[in-house]
């Protein structure tokens, strides 16, 4: 329990009396490890992401980092906790100030971080040791963001985050903007960082195929929901959520058939309860209760019929649709 | 939509609050006694301490500011000085005439600006547009009193082809007199079926009003203009040219509508220039407007006066603010949602 | 057309020689590439490699973005590179259309969904019952709801706007799509159900489509023939299996060996 690095702890969040985030429960180990939230556009992971920063306030439960509860912090406490965890967002053009060079940028994190009291030469090495530690030439520094390629910016906006040496990065969909060649090398870029700086990543993405290589556990949302999380080879190879069957389903493959759509995603979500029984291809009648997060082998599942799919993912195939 | 309206309603009976005691402080600061004003030149200091009195400038700053408001919400928007009739009188006469001369340019800025800036944008970048874009920038940089004594000079006076000043032949008035509804001689002749009245309005209204209308046509065009090959230059218009539109259709068809927005925006705004801009207009053709009272009340220190022209001023341009966002909320459906 | 008593079906699309330059900058230039009914030809390549400017060359829309294309399209005996206004009305929505890659973008904001597509049906002459039954019997296809026939663009999501811009074509009756980057924008699941949708179309009505995406695996689902470009040039043509399983490019195969697949780290 005290391993945990940062946690969230039966995290609610509402807006005007709707509930966005429903009791989501994750923990952020010790890195270097990782810990993903993945499904689809206003499933509740980047609010998740959000309240595990300190942005928003749960409107219940609480995010622990260690042993003390975010929201109890004073205001030394909190830059401490915002220092060790650092976000990377999708975009480095929005996430870097346009008129400010890369070695300005880098200063100014250096400025923030326990290596503020460098000055002169050492600081300026501790610039380069950032720059090279992201595979980034020296003479970068005087450019400014326009003037470098979406994978440059990406890898500044990476070493920014790693001039104030945090423990936690969250990683907002960190390829996604870029080519699928650039996303190699990212994606090893990071996977190296995690082992060399001990990192812990909380990764939100949509793409399935790069949480494998960098998070080891993997949780997966569905209408502000957590309706599978356990071991990332667990839950994508062999889910037993029908969502999660679905995202998988979804997915392209290379040389392969046009991938399978499983009921209709426009027609939303159940507001009692299995949430996603309206779009699910094997609810039943007892669907209409609310399925508990419960937990089977080494992962938690809400779904009545997590024995029926049980890594099965062709099973979203199936023809038994109720109406 | 219910809310958004109600939200609007409180942030312009705010601004309308702001600007109330914004009026007040500024003509507090006005160099000169009022209070010597009013009583004359040979006053006593007894008479003096009396005009005092009477003007209430004897009372606490914020007693007088509460006297001043809730007159003002009475309908007692103070004495004037130089005319020593109620100021909300005066202004009812001279502001009826100053909006319709106003509103007549914003008619020609309309009429004219908007075509312009659609065909500037349906050739952007060709000459048409250069020679468009050329023309309105000149129009809207030219000082306003120059074009007025060119153009009256012009046509006015050598041509003959305009009454040289005035707002309507006072002759008519004895022949056949006008009966007054909206103080707006335009719109009363027209509703009454004065026609002789009606006609002469029109006439003696078409030069000053394009003379004031100048500057609006001019950045009416470049906006639409603007907005509109902006527009054209979006996701949708590409797809609307893929399903069969033409150029020309996308244009007036597609990107004129969400286009409208900015437009609007921009005539709220020129509308309250222009009441101020057209004060010069006003004097050089003699036009009974608000010029000509603003510059009499300054040149008096006549301060509710002063501060009356500022307060209409100000309300119509709050008015046209809200007016132009309700429209936005018909014309973009996006509009209804913030 | 019949050679030699043997039937030689002429391509629908036909690219030769395509050049498209902003200023001096050349930044797609496709040699040679014909589009025949029924298939799906993809261009493949990460951003600047010009494959988008490349599709809108051929939709014949070049000018939209300011650019100048030399060469010939021929799109129903239309040289869509240099044809006038006139002309262009019998490919625009006739021969040919697009499908877009943010579809809620691509809708007019202020106009009902409703109103763009009898407006687009009227402007190639088809109008009252008949205009009507054609959108009912889209929106059917594409199963959507009348209902999303009164809602403006925000009012929908973007894979029911993407089904609707689908619906549009269909409505149309055109004989090919030009889909740009149709699902980036959207989650992986309705990815999916544009997929099947636009795949379905394409089967039934033995529609044509040019598909523009950075998405290789995608793409192999769907193409018959995968070109490959890269900073604007044309690196490798062929077939899906050619492309996948036997590359003849570098870049090719860089791109391939690219990809993340789920259930192998690399």
């Amino acid at each position: 329990m005290t391993a945990d690095l940062l946690r969230a702890d039966g995290v609610t969040l509402s807006y005007a009396k709707r509930a966005v985030v429903h009791d989501v429960s994750l923990e952020l180990p010790k890195g270097p490890t990782g810990v993903a939230l993945v499904g689809e556009s206003g499933s509740g992971k980047t609010t998740v992401a959000r309240a595990l920063l300190g942005m928003i306030e749960p409107t219940s439960g609480r995010v622990m980092f260690g042993e003390m509860d975010v929201s109890q912090f004073s205001r030394s406490e909190r830059a401490e906790y915002r220092r060790t965890v650092q976000p990377v967002f999708q975009d480095g053009t929005e996430a870097l100030d346009p008129r400010m060079t890369v070695g300005k940028a880098l200063a100014e994190a250096l400025s923030v971080s326990p290596d503020a009291h460098l000055r002169g030469a050492a600081r300026a090495s501790r610039v380069s040791e950032l720059l090279d530690d992201v595979g980034l030439d020296g003479g970068i520094v005087d450019r400014l963001p326009h003037q470098i390629s979406g994978g440059q910016r990406q890898r500044v906006c990476i070493a920014r985050a790693l001039a104030v040496r945090p423990k936690v990065l969250l990683l907002d969909e960190p390829t996604s903007a870029l080519d699928v060649t650039v996303q190699a090398k990212i994606l090893d870029l990071l996977r190296r960082l995690q082992h060399e700086h001990s990192l812990t990543y909380l990764l939100i993405t949509h793409n399935l195929a790069i949480v494998e290589s960098l998070c080891s556990y993997t949780a997966v949302m569905f209408a502000g929901r957590v309706v599978e999380q356990g071991p990332t080879r667990e839950v994508l190879l062999s889910p037993s959520h029908p969502y999660t069957a679905s995202l998988i389903a979804a997915l392209p493959r290379m040389g392969g058939q046009i991938p399978t759509a499983v009921g209709r995603a426009d027609v939303g979500f159940a507001e009692s309860g299995c949430s996603f029984r309206m779009r699910c291809p094997i609810a039943i009648d007892a669907c209409l209760a609310s399925p508990e997060l419960a937990s089977i082998g080494g992962r938690h599942v809400s779904c009545f019929r997590a024995n029926d799919v049980n890594g099965d993912p062709s099973i979203v195939n199936s023809k038994e649709v109720t109406p | 939509m219910g809310r958004y309206l109600v939200r609007r309603l409180a942030q312009a009976a705010l601004v309308v609050v702001g600007v109330v005691v914004l009026t007040f402080v500024i003509v507090r600061l006005l160099p000169g006694d009022p209070a010597a004003a009013y009583a004359g030149p040979r006053a006593s200091p007894e008479d003096l301490a009396r005009a005092r009195e009477v003007l209430g400038l004897d009372k606490p700053v914020l007693v007088q500011l509460g006297m001043y408001m809730s007159g003002l919400v009475r309908g007692d928007w103070g004495t004037s000085l130089h005319t020593r009739l109620p100021v909300a009188h005066d202004l009812s006469i001279a502001f009826p005439a100053s909006l319709e001369l106003v509103g007549t340019a914003l008619l020609f800025a309309v009429a004219i600006g908007i075509p312009m800036g659609l065909l500037a944008a349906r050739y952007f970048g060709s000459p048409v547009d250069g020679g468009i874009r050329l023309g309105s920038m000149f129009v809207a940089a030219f000082p306003v009193f120059l074009l007025a004594l060119i153009v009256q000079n012009l046509f006015a006076t050598k041509l003959g082809w305009f009454p040289v000043a005035g707002e309507y032949d006072s002759k008519l008035d004895a022949t056949s007199p006008l009966h007054l509804y909206t103080n707006i001689t335009v719109v009363d002749a027209l509703i009454t079926g004065n026609w002789p009245i009606f006609l002469s309005t029109v006439h003696h209204l078409i030069l000053p009003a394009l003379v004031v209308a100048a500057y609006p046509i001019g950045v009416v065009t470049q906006m639409t203009r603007a907005a509109v090959s902006e527009e054209s230059s979006l996701d949708h218009a590409r797809l609307e040219r893929a399903l069969g539109f033409t150029p020309g259709q996308v244009l007036r068809r597609f990107s004129f509508r969400p286009s409208l927005n900015p437009i609007l925006t921009l005539l709220a705004l020129i509308f309250a220039y222009s009441l101020v801009n057209a004060f010069l207009v006003e004097a050089i053709f003699n036009w009974p407007g608000l010029g000509k009272y603003a510059v009499e009340s300054i040149r008096s220190l006549d301060t509710a006066a002063v501060a009356g022209v500022t307060l209409i001023v100000a309300l119509a341009y709050v008015l046209a603010n809200l007016i132009v966002d309700i429209a936005q909320t018909f014309i973009d459906p996006r509009v209804r949602l913030s | 057309m019949t050679v030699d008593g043997v039937t030689v079906t002429s391509p629908l699309i036909s690219v030769r020689d395509m050049r498209v330059t902003y200023g001096d900058r050349l930044v797609s230039h496709v040699p040679e590439l014909d589009v025949y009914e029924g298939e799906c030809v993809a261009l493949v390549g990460e951003s600047g490699s010009g494959k988008t400017s490349a599709l809108l060359a051929i939709l014949g829309l070049g000018d939209f973005s300011g650019a100048t294309v030399t060469g010939t399209v021929l799109i129903n005996g239309v040289n869509v590179v240099d044809a006038p206004q006139a002309q262009l009305r019998r490919v625009h929505g006739t021969a040919i259309t697009l499908v877009s890659q943010s579809p809620q973008a691509a809708l007019n904001p202020t106009m009902r969904l409703g109103r763009l597509a009898k407006l687009s049906l009227k402007q190639h002459g088809v109008r009252g019952h008949e205009a009507n039954v054609r959108i009912a019997d889209a929106l059917a296809r594409v199963v959507l709801p009348d209902e999303i026939l009164k809602r403006y663009p925000h009012e929908v999501s973007g894979g029911q706007a993407q089904r609707f811009c689908i619906a549009l074509a269909v409505a149309l009756q055109v004989q090919c799509i030009a889909a740009d980057e149709p699902t980036s924008a959207l989650d992986v699941t309705v990815q999916a159900e544009i997929l099947r949708l636009l795949d379905e179309l394409r089967r039934e009505r033995n529609m044509a489509m040019v598909l523009v995406s950075h998405d290789l695996a995608l793409v192999s689902t769907l193409a018959d023939r995968i070109v490959v470009m890269k900073d604007g040039a044309v690196v490798e043509v062929g077939s899906r299996d050619e492309v996948l399983h036997s590359p003849k490019s570098d870049y090719t195969r860089e791109l391939l060996a690219a990809v993340p697949v789920l259930g192998v780290t690399s």
